[in-house]
């Protein structure tokens, strides 16, 4: 199963043994006195911030994502002539590109499904972006192949040379290594959007995938959704700083009624890999969540996170410690 | 502080005797527990890992699923009950019975499940689960067991897993052992983003951070 982290280990590292303390406010007068590790510590907790601020406003897009149904796509692509092989991508065969291209249609949840990589936040949007609109997915996929640049959104990829050589041969990476559209797709979104967390690492070089690069800090996350759809996007939380809210699971009931919800989850609480207690509390992982109920003393949630929709019964504590972000997106 | 006249080199300088006792004690400290242990831990519980496989296989093939222990007194479990779309994650007190209503509710073969986990908890093994990975595009499967180990665990090097892939085929491997992949032969072949190394042609090992 998939267990990517979305905040490298590394920033983790340098920030513990920071005292942390949200409330400090850093003026004028005290920057000159700071060490380099409280001035990443700032920058940090700056772009927490700024992800945390996005609550009280919303973001409209300039251009309308079309909206499609999945029978529409299958017709499209019993329709559309076969793509003859791409210069572009010279590790994308043709036939491989339509099978992936069908499965999209018959089992989208595999389709984007992926192992061993931090493209979590990615996928999550991925879900969301061919359940609302398959036909334009399966439209911007092929533009993407013939001519190297497609646009969604508001948005214009145009992948960089080395994430067009590596797309068609990631291994290793449980059924994404037989799907090159989605490495297209996911590839190509790492490649173009990027965060304060991506700044050590901004260019592509093969095994990125589950480093620093491929990482989604929530601020960049929001972005991504802001750009790519015409939504109003809201969202509480932030990178370091849980939430605060008091009835959780009555407020995600809520925002559930009205549009999409993802969260932002500190995933090693969530499914642990270790027996170690985790004493840094970080989120670093993202989902769709597609229902939430209470049952008993024990809340149901289930969420959307690659390959399978998953059902699972926890605490209202846990609830509450694993959540980091909530966004929620409604239509204009 | 140096006495006067005293030469500044022999006060500074540290022994280098020190030096290489530290040395060797990290070797020792690094070494010895973990390699003398993955050498014998297979052959020693041969029998049950064995067994422990083939039942899980032959349970799997009705309904699938993953079982893993939680924590370190092996008494909480957490079943994941697989179907085409959905995962059903459920915890378990070992010590209470809801378990069995929840696999008859599933129908799972109740008696096999809980001896299953039984026998994993008498060796410690911390979770089984099936993988799918892919060969020429081709799907297979392999069996991945975790064993949680007091002789793995270390102060210099945090906890570590005995982790063992079954394969159903024989597999590559380069001269030091490590499992490489079938179509670039140097290329060193990773499960869970690990390096594993032979145990037989189709069974390998690996010490790793995660059991999962």
């Amino acid at each position: 199963m998939q267990t990517p982290c979305c905040i490298p280990r590394v920033v983790c590292l340098l920030l513990g043994f920071i005292p942390l303390s949200l409330k400090t406010r850093v003026t004028e007068k005290s920057i000159p006195s700071v060490t380099t590790r409280q001035l990443l510590l700032c920058l940090v907790v700056c772009c927490s911030l700024q992800a945390h601020a996005v609550d009280k406003k919303t973001f409209p897009a300039d251009s309308s994502s079309g909206t499609s149904t999945l029978q529409e796509a299958i017709l499209y692509l019993k329709t559309v002539p076969f793509p003859d092989s791409s210069i572009l991508w010279p590790n994308v065969r043709p036939v491989y590109l339509m099978e992936n291209l069908n499965l999209y249609v018959s089992n989208p949840l595999y389709a984007f499904e992926n192992k061993n990589t931090n493209f979590c936040g990615y996928t999550a949007i991925s879900f969301i972006t061919f359940e609302k609109d398959p036909l334009g997915f399966i439209k911007f996929i092929l533009q993407l192949y013939k001519e190297g640049k497609a646009t969604m959104g508001r948005v214009e990829f145009k992948p960089s040379d080395a994430i067009r050589k590596m797309a068609g041969s990631l291994k290793y990476k449980g059924i994404l290594d037989i799907n090159p559209a989605t490495q297209m797709w996911l590839l190509t979104m790492a490649d173009h959007f990027k965060g304060y967390l991506n700044i050590l690492n901004h260019r592509y070089q093969p095994g990125d995938e589950n480093t620093v690069w491929a990482s989604t800090n929530f601020a960049k996350f929001n972005r991504m959704l802001r750009k790519l759809f015409n939504w109003k996007v809201k969202a509480r939380g932030a990178d370091l700083v849980r939430p605060s809210i008091g009835d959780l699971p009555a407020f995600l009931e809520e925002r559930m009624k009205t549009g999409t919800v993802f969260l932002y989850l500190n995933n090693r609480l969530l499914y642990k890999k270790r027996h170690v207690a985790t004493r840094m509390g970080i989120p670093t992982h993202y989902v769709v969540l597609k229902h939430i109920s209470r049952e008993g003393d024990k809340i149901n949630i289930l969420y959307m996170d690659g390959g399978r929709k998953t059902m699972q019964q926890i605490s209202p504590a846990l609830l509450k410690k694993i959540v980091y972000g909530i966004t929620w997106c409604t239509n204009k | 502080m140096a006495l006067p006249g005293a030469p500044i080199n022999k006060i500074v300088k540290p022994n280098i005797s020190i030096w290489i006792i530290c040395f060797f004690l990290y070797g020792l400290s690094a070494c010895s527990t973990t390699q003398h242990f993955t050498a014998r831990y297979y052959e020693e519980n041969k029998d049950m890992l064995v067994s422990i496989r083939d039942r899980f296989r032959t349970s799997y093939a009705s309904q699938p699923f993953s079982i893993e222990f939680k924590d370190k007194d092996f008494r909480y479990i957490s079943y994941e009950i697989l179907n085409d779309t959905m995962r059903y994650i459920y915890n378990f007190d070992l010590e209470e019975s809801n378990l069995a209503d929840t696999l008859d509710k599933y129908r799972y073969n109740t008696k096999e499940i809980i001896g299953l986990i039984a026998d994993m908890r008498s060796i410690r093994c911390t979770w089984i689960s099936k993988l799918d990975y892919y060969e020429n595009r081709e799907k297979k499967s392999l069996v991945f067991v975790s064993v949680r180990h007091n002789k793995l665990q270390s102060f210099t090097k945090g906890e570590k897993y005995y982790a063992i892939a079954f394969f159903n085929e024989r597999q590559y491997f380069d001269q030091r052992g490590r499992l490489t992949d079938k179509s670039e032969k140097k290329r060193m072949r990773e499960i869970n983003g690990q390096v594993f190394r032979r145990i037989t042609d189709r069974i390998c090992y690996a010490i790793t951070g995660n059991f999962r």
